[in-house]
């Protein structure tokens, strides 16, 4: 290869390339082997992105070429990095099922349950009229999007084999938002439910059996009331629950007011549910007390509460069986690291030639420390991604979601964190398990390694 | 000033009996840039011992051997590596091909310790070097796959793929046969001289050292110019050296 000074005129680089002697042997500007060739000044440190590539180059290479070995070294690596990946998504599954079970049964975060004001002297109760008139204007007044009212009593059912009572409840539309309520059939309640003549009730999975579960599409009825009846169009059936006992159905507030009449409410069964943002709760649990004096007058008390689950404390139920299997996944991703350790020692000991030649070839000891630990490096990441990958495939999987948690609403992505706490443990176990053998590759002695 | 000296070098090594053994002795040697250089020397005479110092592998037990107006001595460990990786190139006498890897990338792996164009256009400078020495349609060959002067011309082209100012053989054709040697010693003495590199051979065959413009001769350790023609007058090699 000949070097031959730039024309001008020439694009940049092109002093860089390789010209066949044969054609410029009258060329003046060909350097001829006497010439003294140009020689740097200093010393230049190699670039720091052309080392990192490099070295990253050598080990993917290395990997490569050596594919079989590595891939049988890594499959306990894989398999733990799985492991680890499926737990943590896996988990999250399991605990978003567990949060929506929550919220069905608290409300969503951050829920205010406000209850009729009492006086101090507790010999008076709030007229539950000029309550909810006061609920009204509160949630008009701070456009609470999601409210409630909650009327709370039993009614009389007419069933076919005779009647029974049943648990009552009259809320607005918004308590299925509110409460992720959950259907087996037909529909929750709706705005246009509130001009119906006849209401619209959804009853639980119990109470439909003991209908003999009619076809929703044929619009059944049931009569409800001991001396006022009246009957009204089941829209929808809740999914059944484990705990579930007796009749239960809801309806909407006004029509239940009208039909159970005021008695209920008025022994303290009624109260209202707000859900509003978390960073404002307290804020508005504030404005709540206040504004109950100034509608009520001095010497009411207000009675709000935050009442979903979030407000309940204790410790997360699913943390010990998290611990069990991540430990589980720590020790098979220590017992694929110390296997990688051992093939990793034995094959720098067959590669003592080629670590020479590449030290011959211009390879730093950093160099060939960093390209070896690379190899590990390299090859594990490879394993995690294939792990996480194959995590992803079995935690996102439909039917292990409904093993995992059945009727999950809100099918949460698969955790980002998962993914990268299992890619950085496998880095971080090819680092160490690169280590031994980066520290043998780097004493291996030049001289000593071409004669090998 | 000369691209590499060795001003009275020396070099031994610590037997187990903790006495030392000498195997260089008061080695002086100028190389200018573009020579031809052959040392030729019986076994165990340290021409792989002197070739070491000449690579910047090795340190000498005393003397100095500068390189390119730098002391060996006040270059430390990674300066010398990436000096050695930027301008000396190695050919050994069994190629020391990298197995598992096609021809193109041995002659590509100098270039993942360069910078800059030559590490970003490694590829194509090593695909330019193969076709230099005869060997672009062998790019994709693994090295098992070639025949020995196959093998030693992947090792020219490696040797030669960063341009380097100095090229040490070591007993070059010492694998070969006497018709593929000397293809492959005409093919390295005209790639060494059409880039302007020093070549220094080491060999115990006269009739390689013969190619070299300057030729030594290395004996117990010791370095002494020789004649030529006295060398290839002897009609065993064994016997003239």
């Amino acid at each position: 290869m000949i070097w031959r000074r730039k024309k001008s005129g020439e694009p940049p680089g092109a002093d860089l390339a390789s010209i066949d002697p044969a054609q410029h042997a009258d060329d003046d500007l060909v350097w001829r082997p006497s010439d003294e060739r140009a020689k740097p000044t200093r010393e230049p440190r190699g670039s720091l992105l052309s080392g990192v590539v490099g070295s990253v180059v050598e080990a993917w290479d290395e990997v490569r070429i050596n594919r079989t070995r590595v891939l049988l070294s890594l499959i306990g690596i894989g398999v733990a990095v799985c492991a680890l990946a499926t737990v943590v998504g896996a988990g999250t599954v399991f605990g978003q099922a567990q949060t929506e079970q929550f919220e069905r049964d608290s409300g969503r975060p951050a829920t205010l349950t406000v209850y009729p004001p009492f006086m101090e002297s507790g010999v008076e109760a709030a007229d539950t009229t000029l309550f909810m008139n006061h609920m009204d204007n509160v949630i008009d007044r701070y456009q609470i999007s999601h409210a409630t009212p909650r009327f709370r009593g039993s009614i009389t059912a007419h069933l076919v084999n005779g009647t029974q009572y049943s648990a009552v409840q009259g809320v607005s539309v918004a308590y299925g938002v509110m409460h992720r309520v959950e259907l087996g059939y037909g529909r929750w309640l709706t705005e246009a439910d509130e001009k119906r003549l006849a209401p619209a009730v959804v009853i639980n999975d119990g109470f439909y059996e003991e209908l003999g579960r009619p076809d929703l599409r044929t619009h059944p009825t049931i009569v409800l009331g001991s001396e006022a009846t009246t009957t009204a169009v089941i829209v929808g059936v809740l999914s059944p629950t484990p705990y579930e006992s007796g009749l239960d159905l809801s309806m909407l507030a006004a029509p239940m007011r009208e039909l159970v009449g005021a008695a209920a409410s008025d022994q303290g069964d009624l109260s209202y549910e707000l859900w509003v943002p978390e960073e404002q709760w307290e804020q508005l649990q504030q404005i709540i007390v206040r504004d109950v004096t100034g509608d009520f007058g001095e010497g009411w008390q207000a009675n709000v509460n935050r009442s979903d689950y979030l407000a309940w404390g204790g410790p997360n139920p699913l943390e010990p069986l998290q611990w069990v299997i991540g430990g589980i996944a720590g020790l098979i991703l220590l017992l694929g690291a110390l296997g990688l350790v051992n093939i990793s020692l034995v094959t720098v000991k067959y590669r003592v030639r080629e670590i020479g030649v590449r030290r011959a070839f211009g390879a730093t000891a950093g160099r060939v420390f960093f390209a070896v630990m690379m190899e590990s490096v390299v090859a594990t990441v490879a394993a995690g991604v294939m792990g996480v990958a194959l995590a992803i495939v079995i935690v996102q999987n439909p039917a292990v979601q409904e093993l995992i948690a059945p009727g999950v609403q809100d099918l949460p992505p698969f955790p980002i964190g998962a993914a990268l706490i299992a890619l950085g443990a496998s880095a971080a176990v090819g680092a160490l398990a690169g280590l031994m053998p980066a520290l043998v590759a780097v004493k291996v002695k030049v001289i000593d390694a071409i004669r090998y | 000033m000369p691209l590499l000296s060795l001003e009275a070098v020396t070099r031994s090594v610590e037997l187990p009996d903790f006495s030392h053994l000498e195997i260089l002795k008061g080695i002086d040697l100028e190389v200018d840039v573009g020579d031809h250089i052959s040392i030729v020397g019986r076994s165990g005479s340290g021409k792989s011992t002197l070739l070491n110092l000449l690579g910047l592998i090795d340190n000498p037990t005393t003397g100095r051997i500068v390189f390119d107006g730098a002391p060996l001595e006040k270059l430390s460990g990674g300066k010398r590596d990436r000096k050695r990786g930027r301008d000396v190139g190695f050919i050994f006498q069994q190629f020391n091909l990298l197995s598992g890897r096609t021809a193109l990338e041995n002659v590509m792996t100098p270039l993942l310790y360069a910078s800059g164009r030559q590490f970003w256009r490694r590829r194509a400078l090593a695909e330019e070097m193969l076709d230099r020495v005869g060997l672009s349609s062998r790019m994709a060959s693994m090295p098992d796959k070639l025949s020995g002067g196959e093998q030693q011309r992947v090792a020219i082209a490696r040797a030669l793929v960063r341009s380097p100012r100095l090229i040490l053989a070591d007993e070059p054709t010492g694998a070969l046969d006497v018709e593929t040697g000397g293809t492959v010693m005409a093919l390295l003495d005209d790639v060494a001289e059409q880039s302007g590199a020093a070549l220094i051979t080491i060999t115990h065959d006269p009739n390689v050292a013969a190619l070299a413009r300057r030729h030594y001769r290395l004996d117990s350790g010791v370095l002494s110019a020789i004649d030529v023609r006295h060398m290839l007058a002897t009609t065993l090699p064994e016997a003239a050296l």
